[in-house]
């Protein structure tokens, strides 16, 4: 980054943490009560004595002027030229403890239970009616009795008497900005905190989650105790309770700073950690051995300047790094502590400036905790969002991987359908090489030798075209059914038989499917069965014919053909070569071919198809 | 001879008058001499190309029995079928082929053929299925059978949507599919539990519907309507 984009970026980190602290101080100025109604000049004294009552100008702080007072009296004369006619009110901006108000002897109200320990206001504003009854033309007098728990707390704001109307719209802005923001603040930052506390369960390896929630309870945890009124456990023990949470929420702050920075920030850890949490040890053990004001008051200072200290270090960084959240939150809180730190201290403000102020600091740590948890989620959103666009990516990979693999798919089919073509091709030259081929060579042979014999001729041709017919009906699409391959058979045979003269009986019965019936496979077989015939006609001169298929027990079929011809004796000559053939294309197609003939008892051939494995 | 000559031979009305197609002259030779000594078979005319045959067909009276070559010089034999349909709706056609098988015969089927006959069977073998032919008798091979089971997927127990509405019963369906297996009449009365007698009355249903389906649609209109005397299906 250049250095002038940088420059106009610190300082308008500086100007939103100027405007961060600024903004509640003048909100709490803009809520006060008119300058007309208040008084500022009192006399107190330790009991309802007007003549030990000595002259004070209000805001009155106890610290440093009365150390073991545990209860002040204030009288206010307040000077009427008619009664009023209507009523009025007393209110009080701020208190440290309890308070009771009585007017011309009469008790007006008080802030609670007055009885050791007494009820604490803290920092809510108190706000009685005083009815027109009990006022007076010409002097009336106004006593305030203030009672605290520690000297050190103790402060008597200047009280504002005038009109009821104009004082409670005084003291309904005052609660809401000392009461009911803190409220809400810290409940919201408890649920902040149950939110985180179930992301920090599912994502235990990043210590981020783990660490806002802590701080977020904490938060809360501080803003809810400190308007309980009446502590539920003995006064010592509370004070403690509300150092230790305090204690621990600073704790917790100082982990965090480190996530607001930017790139790579060390984690607050080696001796940090350790070292915070001696800190905390040490002050817990202070306050809870005696809880004196002093110890008490030492400690929220100590707390305090750690708190700036954190600011100071998370500002330098976001300076030194160009981190404008970094640098507004830290300065933020330097500042708030600073303001506090001077607004808070027992000297007279000047009238411009205002008087009983809040602490500044909450504020501050309601921005560092929002920056906290905006970079958090901000971080969260973003790895959800390079999770989704690596998702995306994925996708588009797997479905490129897809594609790629998809094509070599294709290539491979491709490959094996070349192949399988390229082996029929094969297949179909040497059944042509076989059969038709053979034929025609044998043809050419008796027409070049001109033996002339025209009848021998025909045979031959015929024969040519007969193994012409077997390869084709082998290619047709007959779906494993050796019922059709048969039918083809019979329905080629049976007009030659009947020219011939020669009786078919055919017997074949419904046959099982058998898988595995390839072209090849038929070819063989219908040559086998085609021989066997030929063989029956032309060499047994049969005059019937006995063609039988039947399911073998074994889920495989046996096919017969059975004539009435001369026979023959096997292992003779003349049966030889075509036996030979027959044996070699039933090995070939996986057939069990057998044959049985004796001279002058016909022949039997017969063919078993195992079933398929 | 020359090709495209019609030889018009002398008209007996007794025979079965038959029209060849066909055109290698040899082939047309050989089965001219074979219709011609075939017993009940008169040539009525030998054609070597398609358009006389057309022009034939259109000008005379048609005859009983029409043998058609597929591959011809000037067209295919089918559409001489497909006039047939019109010109001589009670003539049978029969392919005249060299392999007999489905790929060739199957345009044939469609258009209206009943058979086919093989170039080189012999002559008694060619006259004989000419006669069985006229005769009504056994014209389903198991090659047409199976065409017909594929175009009605009439196979029982696996039907999607048929392509043409079948207009077979299951029982014909069943007997269609036995003949496509190639069995005996006897094998498949046995099989389906019937007498061998209402086997072949199946088959002439089934044949009856074939012609209507596929060659006789006009016919069987026209017998429907009353408007030619009932001529049986051969």
């Amino acid at each position: 980054m250049s250095p002038a984009p940088v420059l106009r970026l610190r300082a308008w980190a500086l100007l939103a943490a100027l405007v961060l602290v600024a903004l509640p101080w003048m909100l709490e100025q803009a809520l006060q009560a008119p300058p007309q109604w208040r008084v500022t000049q009192a006399g107190h004294a330790d009991t309802v004595d007007d003549e030990r009552m000595q002259a004070l100008e209000l805001p009155h702080q106890w610290r440093g002027s009365c150390e073991p007072c545990r209860s002040i009296w204030y009288r206010f004369d307040v000077r009427l030229a008619e009664a009023p006619r209507e009523s009025l009110a007393v209110y009080l901006p701020l208190l440290a403890d309890n308070a009771a108000i009585y007017l011309n002897g009469r008790l007006l109200g008080q802030g609670g239970r007055m009885a050791d320990p007494v009820a604490r206001l803290g920092v809510l504003p108190l706000w009685v009616a005083a009815p027109a009854a009990l006022w007076q033309p010409g002097d009336n007098r106004l006593y305030v009795l203030l009672k605290a728990e520690h000297p050190w707390a103790g402060l008597m704001p200047a009280p504002a008497v005038g009109p009821e109307a104009a004082l409670q719209g005084a003291w309904r802005g005052r609660s809401a900005l000392a009461v009911t923001a803190p409220q809400v603040l810290a409940t919201a930052a408890v649920a902040l905190a149950l939110m985180l506390a179930v992301l920090a369960w599912y994502r235990r390896r990043d210590s981020g989650y783990r660490q806002l929630a802590l701080a977020a309870l904490l938060f809360g945890a501080d803003g809810l105790a400190r308007l309980v009124v009446e502590p539920p456990v003995a006064a010592a023990a509370w004070d403690t309770l509300l150092l230790l949470i305090r204690g621990a929420l600073v704790a917790s702050l100082w982990a965090l700073l480190p996530a607001l920075g930017t790139g790579a920030a060390p984690a607050a850890t080696g001796w940090r950690r350790p070292l915070l949490l001696g800190a905390g040890a040490l002050l817990a053990a202070a306050a809870a051995h005696e809880p004196t004001g002093a110890a008490l008051a030492a400690a929220e200072g100590t707390l305090r300047m750690a708190l700036a200290a954190a600011g100071l270090r998370l500002a330098l960084r976001g300076w030194r790094q160009g981190a404008p959240l970094a640098l507004a939150c830290g300065a933020a809180l330097v500042l708030a502590a600073l303001a506090d730190a001077w607004r808070l201290a027992p000297i007279s403000l000047p009238a411009w400036l205002g008087s009983e102020p809040l602490p500044l600091l909450h504020w501050a740590l309601v921005a560092l905790l929002g920056a906290a948890a905006w970079r958090q989620l901000a971080g969260f959103v973003q790895t959800l969002n390079t999770v989704e666009g690596l998702n995306l990516d994925l996708e588009a990979l797997v479905q490129e991987r897809t594609q790629a693999l998809q094509a070599q798919f294709e290539r491979v089919r491709e490959l094996e359908r070349r192949e399988a073509i390229a082996a029929e091709r094969e297949r179909l030259m040497r059944d042509m090489h076989d059969g038709v081929g053979g034929h025609l060579v044998a043809m050419l042979a008796m027409i070049e030798n001109d033996r002339r014999r025209p009848g021998e001729l025909a045979d031959v041709a015929r024969a040519a075209l007969d193994d012409m017919r077997l390869m084709i009906d082998s290619l047709e699409p007959l779906d494993d059914d050796l019922n059709a391959v048969l039918a083809i058979f019979h329905d080629r045979l049976a007009p030659r038989l009947r020219s011939s003269g020669v009786t078919l009986h055919w017997a074949v019965d419904l046959l099982p499917a058998l898988p595995g019936l390839t072209p090849a496979r038929v070819l063989h077989l219908l040559r086998i069965l085609q021989e066997a015939v030929t063989n029956a006609m032309r060499h047994g001169r049969a005059q019937t014919l006995w063609i039988d298929a039947a399911a073998a027990a074994d889920g495989g079929v046996a096919i017969g053909v059975r004539d009435d011809g001369q026979g023959f004796e096997p292992g003779s000559g003349r049966s030889g070569r075509g036996l030979k053939n027959m044996q070699r294309r039933a090995d070939e197609a996986g057939l069990l071919f057998k044959i049985r003939s004796r001279p002058g008892e016909g022949t039997t051939v017969t063919l078993q198809i195992p079933a398929p494995a | 001879m020359v090709a495209g000559e019609p030889r018009i031979t002398e008209h007996r009305p007794a025979m079965h008058q038959v029209l060849l197609l066909e055109d290698d002259p040899a082939t047309r030779e050989r089965l001219a001499g074979i219709v011609a000594a075939g017993p009940g078979l008169a040539l009525a005319a030998t054609f070597g190309d398609l358009k006389s045959a057309l022009a034939w067909l259109a000008s005379h009276e048609p005859p009983q029995v029409l043998l058609v070559d597929l591959q011809l010089p000037d067209g295919s034999g089918i559409d001489l079928i497909r006039a047939a349909r019109r010109l001589a709706p009670l003539a049978e056609s029969m392919v005249i082929s060299v392999f007999g098988d489905e790929a060739h015969v199957v345009g044939a089927i469609e258009a209206g053929a009943t058979g086919y006959l093989l170039k080189d069977a012999s002559g008694d073998e060619i006259a004989m299925a000419i006669t069985r032919l006229l005769a009504g008798e056994s014209p389903i091979s198991s090659a047409i059978a199976r065409h017909l089971l594929r175009r009605f997927r009439a196979v029982p127990g696996a039907a999607p949507a048929p392509p043409v509405a079948s207009p077979l019963t299951p029982r014909e369906a069943e007997v269609l599919q036995l003949i496509a297996k190639g069995l005996s009449y006897q094998r498949i009365a046995q099989t389906l539990g019937m007498s061998p007698h209402t086997v072949t009355s199946h088959i002439k249903q089934i044949y009856r519907k074939l012609a209507v389906n596929s060659r006789g649609e006009a016919v069987f209109e026209a017998q429907q309507l009353g408007l030619l005397p009932g001529a049986a299906p051969p």
